[in-house]
């Protein structure tokens, strides 16, 4: 039977995980070859929900690459894993609520998982106009009209 | 980057978090270009972040991870030139080994008419308009222009390439103005591209004593900018230093009927030139192994068939991919035919092809109508790169 890794959420529920879907995190591989992650691991910046979803995206990908290896043969020349199937579930994992999609992220900055901090990133950012920006991530605009209007002059074709 | 405040934000079940602002870089350097350009009006701080030097190395260091083709298409009848760029190769979600990728319009040559490509460097690109002596250097990224000052060469036939300088972290221009052909003499001058700091042309000495009638082909490598003299030696400038020194080029087989074609390339971090005979189907790929004992290796491949449906007489090979493939393109785009590169890989002897889309039958051509031939030039190893000089 393989380890289990136990994390805590912020709201104090207890969540088991095998050691393979653990290492996903990279903080969490640093953590379990210092070897502290007896009695659990506290995760206090990280809800419940957010966490289920954590550990599923985590889970999805150790298989994923767990059946690619099964399949090596089916690489192309280049080396290009052209697996369909998991970038479909990853552009289904995050139609999530904004709220949730940013908890997501800051939980794979925390936690150090690059692929879903960039799926995150991207996802939260696409198609966003300078308005929708400011909101996601309240920022006062510090700008003054005249100030705003000339930088947007001077990228003008990016706006096209 | 120390004096940013943290940005408070309302995540989940209304709990208050902090997002520390190396996620906020850490997710600005995820966006393409166009979207950091648009986003600058987002605020003050994200201004002089995206603008600030540490940012624009982050960003290019990423672009490396992802080169792109650079395309400039000139369309005879308009009189006009386009720079338009590509993925270099995509793992897309397309089943087949066929591969197409989409081109991208990038920006159109402020100067009317047949502009000639003088070099391209780190997502830099030096062109030179044929007519006159106009130099400019574009950053298709950005969309910057820096136009250099009029260079006067009274008559005589004036030839440019553009270097960098890793160490300074500068851009120059070298321009060699040419005698006539018997004397065999010419003055070469350096200018270093900035749109901030005054630009001027300074003369600089070549104390080796040796001259050359012509010019042909280019590449910087590690700071140093390579072209052929005369298909017998190559120049050797040190983009820092403006030191001038030559290398000879091995003899090269009797074979060789159209050496006007050899180029350089920098092939996996060393010069290298190829040459191609056409009636023997042959091409020689030659690397430079030891530029202090000046030692070449040399590697022949017969041109697959595959090639014969690009136009032949105009085959270029232009450089190298991402993958250590040698890219050879036909130089001309017909506005009835797809557009197609062929990357060949000398080690395993496999050749694909990979479709340029979005040129010719995007919206582009609507607006254009085009109905003749295209120049095209096609390099890989084009960098996005956000920084304005």
């Amino acid at each position: 039977m393989s380890k289990k890794i136990i994390f805590e959420s912020s709201e104090g529920e207890s969540f088991e995980v095998d050691e393979a879907v653990a290492l996903e995190c990279q903080t969490i591989k640093n953590m379990i070859e210092d070897d502290c992650t007896d009695g659990g691991i506290p995760l206090a910046n990280v809800n419940s929900a957010t966490l289920t979803k954590v550990i599923d995206y985590c889970k999805k990908h150790v298989e994923a690459a767990a059946a690619a290896e099964a399949n090596a043969g089916d690489k192309d020349i280049y080396g290009a894993n052209k697996d369909i199937e998991l970038k479909t579930w990853d552009e289904e994992f995050v139609k999530v609520d904004q709220p949730l999609l940013f908890d997501l992220m800051l939980a794979a900055n925390f936690l150090i998982i690059p692929g879903l901090l960039d799926l995150t990133c991207k996802t939260m950012m696409r198609g966003k106009t300078v308005l929708q920006i400011r909101e996601i991530f309240h920022i006062k605009k510090d700008y003054t009209d005249a100030e705003e209007a000339e930088v947007r002059k001077e990228n003008a074709w990016a706006f096209e | 980057m120390e004096d940013s405040q943290p940005c408070l934000v309302h995540a989940g079940n209304s709990t208050t978090t902090t997002i520390p602002f190396d996620l906020i870089i850490e997710i600005l350097s995820l966006l393409p270009a166009k979207s950091l350009f648009r986003f600058q009006s987002v605020s003050k701080q994200w201004f002089s972040t995206i603008r600030s030097k540490f940012f624009v190395d982050l960003f290019q260091t990423r672009s490396k991870s992802r080169p792109r083709l650079l395309l400039s298409l000139y369309l005879r009848d308009a009189e006009e030139q386009f720079i338009f760029s590509a993925p270099e190769h995509t793992y897309d979600d397309d089943k087949s080994s066929s591969t197409s990728v989409m081109a991208r319009y990038d920006m159109s040559i402020s100067a009317p008419g047949y502009n000639v490509l003088y070099g391209a460097v780190n997502g830099f690109v030096c062109f030179k308009k044929f007519s006159c002596n106009t130099i400019a250097v574009y950053n298709p990224t950005t969309r910057q222009i820096v136009k250099l000052p009029d260079f006067t060469p009274n008559g005589r036939y004036m030839h440019a390439r553009l270097g960098y300088d890793p160490v300074e972290d500068q851009y120059k221009v070298l321009c060699v103005k040419m005698f006539d052909h018997k004397r065999q003499q010419q003055e070469h001058f350096v200018c270093t591209v900035s749109s901030s700091q005054k630009q001027e042309w300074r003369k600089i000495e070549n104390l080796t004593g040796d001259t050359y009638g012509y010019v042909c082909g280019e590449t910087c490598i590690d700071g140093v900018l390579y072209y052929g003299a005369e298909h017998s030696r190559i120049v050797r400038f040190d983009v820092r230093s403006e030191k001038i020194e030559f290398i000879k080029i091995p003899k090269l087989e009797s074979y060789i009927s159209h050496t006007y074609m050899s180029i350089f390339i920098n092939y996996k971090g060393k010069l290298a030139g190829v040459d191609y005979s056409l009636t023997k189907k042959l091409m020689t790929l030659r690397v430079l192994e030891d530029a202090e004992k000046q030692e070449w290796s040399s590697m022949k491949c017969v041109l697959p068939s595959k090639w014969e449906d690009l136009r032949e007489t105009h085959l270029m090979c232009r450089g190298v991919i991402h993958t250590g493939e040698l890219m050879v393109d036909s130089g001309l785009l017909d506005s009835s035919k797809p557009f197609y590169v062929c990357y060949y890989d000398f080690n395993k002897k496999i050749i694909r092809k990979v479709e340029i889309l979005g040129m010719k039958d995007g919206d582009f051509r609507h607006i254009h109508g085009t109905k003749y031939w295209i120049w095209m030039l096609c390099f890989p190893g084009h960098i996005e790169n956000i920084r304005f000089l």
